[in-house]
């Protein structure tokens, strides 16, 4: 009996001894995030319900909003929280992870993925950096491809020959977590490319596609709406427009998604001063001096529609050096 | 589905659940569905060819008991119909070019059809363990299987149907109709083979197997030294990936209450190729000592007739692993090693006695295990090289009869693995060594390695631990990688 009893615990102490090796390692081997979005380990260290808004999308979302230009123009705390190439479909699960931290007033949701097809190739990064619960699980069922499923349930099948590769960072930052992202989620982008002028975007995209991505609207919708929080999808100003009739279409769509509210910001880019010889990163993206001419728009925009500043969420001197670092990058850049 | 897949891992556990709770009677039926369905899932079709193969080796093994008068004719339907299926799909094209290339030297024309088949995974396993049943039939020293099904599963037991070993119907048979009761030692008794074959394969082979493919792809492009370099990670690949197999099947046929026989002992440790090739793939080995070797007459006949059946063993040896000159030539290298081992032996000793060394002296010992892996590993040049001409070219740059195609400075990257793979590499083999010698030592003292693990409890749990964690983090696994085949397959 006694000898039965020890070969129980031996086996549950070398069970458990394995699960720890593999999510530690598969922590330490997975390539550390510091940029171009999906970095939710550096989002879990924010300190919980400390954000009025929250911006979504692709690096449409990430590389032109500044959070900290935001606070220094509203007061409003915010955090962009993208992924690069992200599909809607992975966005209503980066939503639905994100009420787990944090309850913003107003959720912006860049779509311009609505053309996307539902799967891209960075669904690994999108997926491969969520946070381990259901939700990630479900995520990954729901919108990633077959192929990629192990990969996504085991990191070590898609990182474990970085093994020769792993730096001190691999190690101190898989094993203890990661610290805050100063920049709330923004890429910093100093590159210009000069625009000459707005071009139509041309693709090319099924039915199926696009009523795939609204239902992915609709869930969005009614997951913003169970919190209490304001859904305002956008489009983000640039200088590739879509359509008319394909613009006029999707506003009419979400139009009628009880609850959810529209902007195209392309509309808008007479108002934003833009430089197109100085403030392009390229057609779709703004450098910094773009997003933050763009950032101070839509803080004015927040401030039209009735989004403001919750007193308690503001650490004014965590988002004074957010601010200070964004103006050391910005000098960095000059230099 | 290969051993080092995911499917075999999801497919093992519920073989072995499914094995165990289901009623007695049903589970020979149920393993050989499931023997089928793993042989199905590479090539659908050729299960036709086991079907064949296990229904005319069936019925003679009948006809043989049934009708003894005509034994040999049995005999002879069972060799030749299975023999024709064999050289019909794994020597027909090579027998035709071979016919070509004769008359060509003779200044004649000839064209040869060529077939185009693939060759059926695991034909030249499944054959010769077929094969092997009638002979033992036919020497009385196995009575006829009269239940197919039980048959049938001899065949295409999927543990070892694929890459062996090559299993006697007087070891494997009797176990299909023995009760195999679930017990957790049956689990313990095939883990440890099954990682320690998973470790070799996915860290080692399929590691080693990168500079061997790069450097035997365009050995005219590399420096002696690192053709050495590569075909001594042959060496140790080949060891490693035939032996893995071997190994997973022991331990998935453990799991399951059967006992496989063992198809490696240490082969790089063998003091002489003799030795050696009591080590190597032991069960084909034994296979043609006792149903080719003794026919032939063994070494109960003269010298010069006892050094050709050595020749003879070899060679065919050389072309049941595969058809081509360079495995012919890597038989017949073996076989003239043996030879000339024997016909030196007297001087030998005399060397030995006249220095006063002893069998037990350790360096000389030392010297006989670097001896005989040097000479084995000439053999291997001829048995990984893609042509007759490269293995020639090959051991001509390494015995310096042929100048080198290339003068750039050695460089390690070039041969497709980087530093920290290679320290890697080279502690793993070391492991593997140490495990190797363990073992010796542990039979001269009349037990098993694998034994002494499986009575301890903490130790045998951390082995499993390194082992387990070593596959995760060094193994050739995951997005893309292109899984290894195991080398014997294509046997």
């Amino acid at each position: 009996m006694a000898a039965t009893k020890k070969k129980i615990i031996v086996f549950i102490v070398f069970l458990l001894a394995l699960i720890a090796f593999i999510v530690s390692a598969s922590s330490i081997v997975m390539p550390k995030r510091y940029d171009l979005g999906a970095n939710w380990g550096a989002f879990d260290a924010e300190k919980e319900n400390t954000m009025d808004v929250m911006f979504f999308g692709s690096s449409l979302a990430y590389c032109n909003i500044i959070p900290a230009v935001i606070w220094e123009d509203s007061g409003i705390s915010s955090y962009t929280m993208g992924g690069p190439e992200q599909t809607l479909g992975i966005t209503y699960y980066y939503i639905k992870e994100m009420f787990r931290h944090q309850n913003p007033s107003a959720v912006f949701v860049e779509i311009s993925g609505i053309i996307d097809p539902p799967y891209t190739s960075t669904t690994k990064i999108n997926i491969g950096y969520m946070p381990y619960n259901c939700n990630r699980f479900s995520a990954t069922i729901q919108t990633a491809e077959k192929e990629e499923w192990l990969g996504l349930f085991f990191p070590l099948y898609n990182y474990h020959d970085r093994w020769p590769d792993l730096s001190d960072d691999d190690y101190e930052l898989g094993l203890t977590g990661y610290d805050i992202d100063l920049l709330a989620g923004y890429n910093f982008l100093s590159d210009s490319e000069e625009q000459n002028e707005p071009r139509q975007r041309n693709f090319e995209q099924s039915e199926e596609d696009y009523q795939n991505n609204m239902q992915s609207l609709q869930k969005i919708t009614a997951l913003c709406q169970a919190h209490n929080c304001r859904v305002i999808f956008y489009v983000t100003a640039s200088y590739a427009y879509f359509e008319a009739n394909y613009l006029s279409q999707l506003k009419q769509d979400i139009a009628a998604m009880d609850g959810a509210e529209f902007h195209n910001f392309i509309e808008d880019i007479d108002q934003l001063d833009l430089d197109p010889k100085t403030d392009f990163h390229d057609i779709l993206h703004f450098n910094y001096r773009g997003a933050e001419k763009f950032s101070k728009f839509i803080s004015g925009y927040m401030a039209d529609i009735g989004i403001s500043a919750t007193e308690a969420y503001g650490d004014n001197e965590l988002w004074q050096k957010r601010l200070d670092y964004y103006h050391d990058l910005i000098a960095q850049a000059k230099e | 589905m290969n051993f080092n897949s995911l499917q075999y891992y999801l497919f093992l556990p519920v073989t072995i659940l499914l094995y165990y709770s289901i009623p007695v009677k049903f589970r020979t039926p149920l393993l050989l569905l499931l023997s089928y369905f793993f042989y199905m899932c590479w090539q659908p079709k050729y299960a036709l060819l086991i079907l064949t193969s296990t229904v005319i080796t069936y019925a003679c093994g009948l006809l043989l008991s049934s009708r003894p008068e005509n034994k040999k004719v049995w005999l002879a339907l069972s060799l030749t119909l299975n023999l024709a299926i064999l050289f019909f799909f794994k020597y027909f094209n090579f027998a035709a070019s071979l016919i070509e290339d004769i008359v060509g030297a003779l200044n004649l024309t000839v064209i040869a059809p060529s077939l185009d088949v693939l060759l059926p995974v695991g034909i030249s396993f499944y054959t010769f363990q077929a094969l092997g049943y009638t002979i033992d039939v036919y020497r009385g020293k196995i009575a006829p299987e009269r239940n197919f099904a039980c048959y049938a599963l001899f065949v295409s037991f999927f543990p070892q149907l694929v890459a062996g070993p090559i299993e006697r119907s007087t070891n494997l048979l009797h176990q299909f109709k023995e009760v195999h009761s679930f017990s957790f030692d049956n689990i313990r008794d095939g883990a440890l083979p099954l990682l320690w074959g998973l470790f070799k394969k996915i860290v080692i082979a399929d590691q080693l197997a990168v500079i061997v493919n790069t450097v035997y792809a365009a050995p005219d492009t590399f420096l002696p030294s690192q053709l050495v370099i590569a075909t001594v990670a042959f060496a140790f690949q080949i060891y490693c990936d035939f032996s893995a197999y071997s190994d997973i099947a022991r331990g998935s046929a453990a799991m399951l209450g059967f006992r496989l026989m063992r198809n490696f002992n240490a082969p790089y440790f063998a003091t002489s190729i003799r030795d050696f090739w009591r080590r190597w793939h032991i069960s084909l080995t034994t296979w043609f000592r006792d149903y080719l070797y003794y026919s032939l007459g063994g070494n109960r006949c003269s010298k010069t007739r006892n050094y050709l059946n050595i020749l003879i063993i070899f060679a065919v040896s050389g072309l049941w692993h595969g058809a081509a000159l360079s495995f012919l030539f890597w038989g017949l290298l073996n076989g003239l090693y043996q030879v000339f081992s024997l016909i030196t032996k007297p001087l030998r000793i005399a060397v030995q006695n006249a220095l006063g060394l002893r069998d037990s002296n350790l360096a000389l010992t030392f010297f006989r295990y670097v001896l005989t892996f040097a000479l084995i590993c000439v053999t291997w040049v001829f048995f990984r090289a893609d042509s007759l001409s490269d293995a020639v070219y090959i051991l001509g740059v390494v015995f310096g009869l042929i100048p080198p195609g290339t003068e750039q400075a050695f460089r390690l990257i070039t041969m497709g693995l980087d530093m920290a793979n290679c320290k890697m590499l080279f502690i793993a083999v070391a492991v593997l060594l140490v495990v190797d010698y363990l073992g010796i030592r542990c039979e001269q003292n009349d037990t098993r390695l694998e034994l002494i693990i499986n009575r301890t409890l903490i130790p045998r749990y951390l082995i499993y631990f390194i082992l387990i964690t070593a596959t995760l983090i060094f193994g050739s696994y995951g997005a893309g990688y292109n899984p290894q085949d195991f080398i014997y397959f294509q046997f």
